[in-house]
């Protein structure tokens, strides 16, 4: 009570904090940083601590290997590997221009009064749970790709061999565009916030020298906000490598490295969340040693990034001021 | 085998509806059986009718406290509804069952931190080799029984579909491809089916209806069956494998020319098309909780390690059931929580105690044989002090 009484008015906390040391307030902000790097190093630590067991009984080929079979204690990671990757490369193959281009939208050519509707619409989508996301994908939308979608790419796009085999509707594909309907929002909404602070002398500046719209937008614009836009492409990353039970409900669950777009695969999560309930011994361990690899993926997109945003963003300044 | 928790309204409806079903399913069954109706090994009743009421009583008179329990997703809504009305019978003793899947169940069992655990599958000598020496030996008794239907999508048939083992094998190992593949037309003379690719349904996640599947596979198909016996089975690459029965159910129903398995419950309750499966009898056998329990009344001296019944003799035995266990240590280390854990599990079955609530969450009832043995099995487990736990009234 005391405290309240002597903190909550304005005078007196100003008074207190001239009153208190520096050292202090150092001392707090550090333990609070602190406490971050610790649970960061606590979580890794004990992810390593439950995936020794399979490193030490398989060494550490098994994680390049083709095979996932429980039941002959064979725990290939690689088919998960490459349909994270490829899941995650559909989602993000539609995601970036179809979010750009919302973004873009949203911060310079559509009228206001539209413009508070289309975000509030965009945000909406951020706040659909997962699960019915993928309880969506595998009850409405199976059956359109199924039955319009792959016939349709199959014919088109069929010559490049990505497209064999029947259609099915769960599978890559599916999964692909499940993950792009969930990042699209992350997409949009970061991407439109780094657009709309772009200076306005510099968007003004452009016009004056009689640059049309669409060349201030590529110019300008969007070089202008490179550095967050690699950050909304970071963000829908990691939600594309990460998403769980959605993609769980919609890829099929294949154990096996997929030949088409249209065949059923499985990621790493999908392969944790599938199995963990059930699973002792060498293959929980295993499990574990799936997500550690998948937070390895994680953190090397996340550095590849940063190497990317360092690198653009000195030439991005460099082109501006060319511009 | 996960039927969803359900709710008061739709439980009522569903109870009507699984009553309704299981009668018409017995009739249909009678009807397709052409030989003699199935012969019980245990007479209606049991040896067990004598004794019972005085345990039955006894058992509602567990000492105050809370019990812990894990395990099991199949078994957890029958656990709900049983526990929920031993404990408005039995002031004062409270069960809290969490579904974590039978696999984290005998973990949590292992490391001693719940009272009793439940499991699709019996504890395995190597999982019963993780409990600490310092415990003793494991007691595990059947809790409940349960079918698994073949549930199929197959627009423009509306005869039932009939298969056998080894047409089943076939399905779902990849190598038979089409509705109107030999072996389907083969038994089923007179039908039309599709020439469109069959889709098999399975599976995602380690699971107790995928084991009681492929064990049923593997005893009635024999060599035709070659990805074993197991809760995780490395299907075909055609197969399309989604996470727990309400994940294949939805699959099903949304995949045209699909067929899958389904633990019964949920079949029923979502009104399934499901094919007559040939027995070991030779007659073709529809699902349902009669069949199902006569299947299991051809071999009630089940044991932890001798626990399949699949493919028993019988005329109008379903061949795809088996029955979950329920798990905890023969020497309990709490003379007050012990016979709380006798009694609930003693109470619960037992006909006149939860087997009277498993026909309407469509689950099936254990044959009175194996409610005798479990009793049996019951009465050797003591307290601390070396005391019998389970007491008459």
């Amino acid at each position: 009570m005391t405290t309240r009484e002597t903190t909550q008015p304005r005078g007196a906390r100003r008074g207190s904090r001239l009153g208190l040391p520096n050292g202090v307030y150092r001392g707090l902000l550090a333990a609070v940083a602190a406490i971050f790097v610790g649970l960061v190093a606590w979580f890794l630590v004990s992810m390593i601590v439950q995936a020794k067991p399979a490193f030490s009984t398989l060494g550490f080929s098994w994680i390049f290997q083709k095979t996932w079979d429980p039941n002959h204690q064979k725990f290939g990671l690689l088919p998960f590997i490459i349909g994270t990757f490829e899941t995650t490369a559909i989602a993000l193959v539609l995601a970036v221009p179809i979010g750009l281009g919302t973004a873009l939208a949203l911060a310079y050519l559509v009228p206001h009064r539209l413009r508070a509707l289309l975000s509030t619409a965009v945000e909406l989508l951020a706040a659909v749970p997962s699960v019915v996301y993928g309880l969506w994908g595998l009850i409405v939308l199976a059956p359109l790709v199924r039955e319009y979608l792959e016939p349709f790419l199959t014919s088109v796009l069929g010559w490049t061999g990505l497209f064999n085999g029947p259609n099915q509707g769960p599978g890559l594909l599916l999964a692909g565009i499940i993950l792009f309907v969930m990042v699209l929002p992350t997409m949009m909404a970061i991407s439109r916030d780094v657009l709309a602070v772009v200076p306005n002398e510099q968007v003004e500046g452009a016009m004056a020298l009689g640059a049309t719209r669409w060349q201030v937008l590529r110019k300008v614009v969007v070089p202008g906000a490179r550095t967050g836009l690699l950050g909304a492409f970071t963000l829908a990353t990691g939600r594309a490598l990460g998403e769980t039970v959605a993609v769980a409900l919609v890829i099929g669950n294949s154990n096996f490295i997929a030949h088409s777009l249209k065949s059923p695969a499985a990621t790493l999560p999908s392969l944790i969340v599938n199995n963990f309930g059930e699973s002792t011994g060498t293959e929980l361990s295993a499990l574990f040693g799936a997500g550690l690899v998948l937070l390895v993926i994680g953190v090397a997109v996340n550095a590849t990034a940063r190497v990317l945003v360092r690198s653009t963003s000195r030439a991005g300044a460099a082109s501006v001021a060319v511009a | 085998m996960t039927p969803q928790a359900d709710s008061g309204p739709r439980r009522r409806t569903r109870r009507l509806l699984a009553v309704g079903l299981a009668a018409t399913a017995a009739l249909l069954a009678a009807c397709s059986s052409s030989s003699a109706p199935a012969t019980t090994t245990v007479p209606p009743g049991g040896v067990k009718a004598p004794g019972n009421s005085s345990y039955l009583t006894a058992d509602l008179n567990a000492p105050a406290g809370a019990l812990t329990a894990a395990g099991s997703t199949f078994v957890q809504p029958f656990f709900s509804v049983a526990f929920h009305d031993y404990t408005a019978k039995n002031q004062g003793l409270q069960v809290n069952y969490s579904g974590v899947g039978s696999g984290n169940g005998i973990t949590d069992f292992e490391q001693g931190t719940v009272n009793f655990a439940a499991s699709d599958v019996p504890m395995s000598s190597s999982d019963l080799a993780k409990v600490p020496a310092a415990s003793g030996p494991v007691v595990q008794i059947p809790d409940i029984l349960g079918g698994v239907s073949i549930s199929y999508n197959l627009p423009g048939v509306s005869t039932r579909v009939k298969l056998d083992a080894a047409t089943l094998a076939g399905i779902f190992d990849g190598t038979i491809k089409t509705w109107n593949a030999s072996q389907i037309t083969a038994l089923n003379p007179g039908v039309t089916l599709p020439s469109n690719a069959i889709v098999p349904e399975v599976r995602a996640d380690s699971s107790g209806t995928t084991y009681i599947f492929s064990d049923y596979l593997a005893k009635a198909a024999g060599s035709a069956w070659t990805l074993g016996t197991s809760k995780t089975i490395t299907w075909p690459s055609s197969a399309v494998a989604t996470p727990k029965n309400s994940g294949v159910a939805g699959s099903i129903q949304s995949t045209p020319y699909s067929i899958g398995y389904v633990e019964l419950a949920y079949a029923i309750q979502n009104h399934f098309t499901y094919a007559a499966v040939k027995n070991a009898a030779g007659n073709y056998v529809i699902p349902s909780l009669a069949t199902v329990g006569a299947d299991a009344d051809q071999r009630t001296n089940v044991s932890p390690t001798d626990f399949s019944i699949v493919n028993e003799p019988g005329a109008t035995s379903y061949p795809i059931s088996g029955y979950s266990w329920a798990i905890l240590l023969q020497k309990q280390t709490s003379a007050t929580t012990g016979a709380g854990v006798v009694k609930v599990l003693d109470w619960t079955t037992s006909t006149g105690g939860g087997q009277d609530l498993a026909a309407a969450l469509s689950y099936v009832k254990l044959p009175p044989a194996v409610q005798n043995q479990n009793r049996t099995t019951l009465l050797t487990v003591t307290g601390p002090g070396g005391q019998v736990l389970l007491t008459k009234s």
